[in-house]
């Protein structure tokens, strides 16, 4: 018992490290990702479609995938391309799923 | 009992039911027809008013979804409750987002649905705000149709037993120169039967007393021709009298000696087929022996003899026989059709006017054999014959 949960906290904090490493390192800012899953839910509304288009853009980024308004790509450009692998990608985007989903938030 | 108010006449009372059992239906289709139009009117009609005010609200909701959605700074969102609904959203998926009525089986390829007691309104929102893709609205329905129902069926229970009472009452007037015109008839008939009796006895008495033979030839035949009419006035007279009191006698049943009075009809009428010089070919066992009322069977042998009679051809011959359980009488008449002898027993049916009678002699008979559970075949054909076979 104490070994499953020893390693579903090493998943975790494996996992949360990922995020971590790869998301946070540039984005710092809670609130730019907050903005982010907001066009994000806008346009695409459920957890799928989100997961799959952040996925989808993350992979490959342009001008039609990306959420952002033509004035932002503009000054601040594309990101590079994910290096991360597709299963450790989507980790990541679970994880910024679950920290910063709307619907947590409603009460 | 109300069913009292309806006259004793058996066929007015049979029309007058008829009358009232179309009268009836056709007007409970209409008003069925008119209710069902008007519930379905009602039910739209609420749902309209309904929908106006609910379209109103679900913009308010919307717009109030949009500010919240562009608003989110902390961490919570306070979902927009509203006084008198319930709402949920949906995502695109149609996943729950959030409810404040709980999940229920949503419908959403409907505009509005019901469940319960409540009608489920559904609007798309776009863009998602929120990630609500499905704006449900919950609302109590403000009518039920089973209340409508209810009230309706209450409503068309008073109306119908109304057009009920008043319906017999309109028949009755519409129907009362009819029935009084057959209670007149009826009336002239007792009348008429009873004052028939007296002469024709005197006159059937008076020349049976009479000394033919000091007559001559020419007298004796005119006697003979007033016998002849003195007999079919009293064989109508006896076929009238029968229907009339048919209803009102008790039978007095008793072994009788069938052939005995066979003979006695046969011979009763023999004077009328000597006109027509018609002859009898008799075939009558003796002593044949039957329970029943001598009036009855009187007048079930003279019916159809003297129907023989009637319609037999001049110079032909009638075959009568008798045997235990079984009479038959068969003429070399017309003859009759399968459709006429469907309705031979029908009373007043006549299908010769060319010769006398009233049509009540196969009604008489009908009635006779029908109480005495008597069967009777008829064997007929056209410029043939006909042939009757009594079975008891």
């Amino acid at each position: 018992m104490v070994k499953v949960i020893l390693i579903c906290l090493l998943n975790v904090s494996l996992y949360s490290n990922i995020f971590d490493n790869n998301c946070m390192s540039c984005h710092k800012s809670s609130i730019q990702l907050k903005v982010f899953m907001k066009r994000y839910t806008l346009k695409y509304s459920s957890e799928s479609k989100i997961k799959d288009a952040i996925f989808r853009y993350l992979k490959a980024p342009t001008q039609n995938r990306s959420i952002m308004p033509f004035g932002f790509i503009q000054r601040w450009g594309f990101k590079d391309e994910s290096l991360l692998s597709d299963n450790e990608l989507k980790n990541a985007i679970n994880i910024y799923y679950e920290n910063y989903n709307l619907k947590q938030y409603i009460k | 009992m109300w069913f009292n108010i309806l006259p004793k006449n058996k066929s007015v009372r049979k029309t007058i039911l008829n009358v009232v059992s179309i009268y009836l239906i056709t007007t409970i289709l209409l008003i069925l027809t008119l209710s069902f139009i008007y519930v379905d009117s009602q039910k739209d009609q609420l749902l309209q008013s309904q929908k106006q005010q609910i379209d109103y609200q679900a913009k308010q909701l919307i717009n109030q979804l949009e500010d919240l959605h562009n608003g989110i700074s902390n961490n919570n969102i306070m979902y927009p409750e509203l006084d008198d609904i319930q709402t949920a959203i949906y995502d695109i998926d149609k996943n729950i987002i959030f409810s404040t009525f709980g999940e229920k089986n949503i419908e959403f390829d409907k505009q509005y649905f019901y469940l319960d007691d409540n009608v489920y309104f559904i609007y798309k929102v776009e863009p998602y705000y929120l990630g609500a893709a499905y704006l449900i609205i919950q609302k109590h329905r403000e009518y039920k149709l089973v209340n409508i129902l209810v009230k309706l069926a209450i409503s068309l229970f008073f109306v119908i037993l109304f057009l009920i009472f008043t319906s017999f009452f309109l028949v009755k007037i519409l129907i009362r120169p009819l029935s009084d015109n057959i209670n007149l008839l009826d009336k002239f008939l007792k009348d008429t039967t009873h004052e028939l009796n007296t002469p024709i006895a005197a006159i059937l008495g008076n020349i049976e007393m009479l000394n033919l033979e000091n007559m001559d030839e020419k007298n004796k035949k005119k006697i003979n021709r007033i016998r002849i009419g003195a007999i079919t006035i009293s064989s109508i007279y006896d076929d009238l009298s029968f229907l009339i009191l048919n209803n009102k006698i008790i039978s007095k049943n008793e072994i009788l000696n069938v052939s005995d009075i066979l003979y006695t009809r046969v011979e009763y009428f023999k004077i009328l087929s000597d006109v027509k010089n018609i002859s009898f070919n008799i075939d009558i066992k003796d002593n044949v022996m039957l329970e029943i009322d001598t009036l009855k069977l009187s007048r079930l042998f003279d019916n159809l003899i003297s129907n023989a009679i009637k319609y037999s051809p001049p110079s032909s011959t009638i075959k009568i026989t008798l045997d235990d359980n079984l009479f038959i009488i068969e003429d070399q008449g017309q003859g009759m059709s399968e459709d006429n002898i469907k309705q031979i027993f029908q009373r007043y049916k006549r299908f010769d006017t060319t010769v006398g009678g009233f049509g009540i002699g196969y009604n008489i008979i009908h009635n006779i054999i029908k109480e005495y559970d008597i069967d009777i075949e008829i064997k007929s054909e056209i410029d043939v014959g006909t042939k009757v076979i009594l079975t008891w």
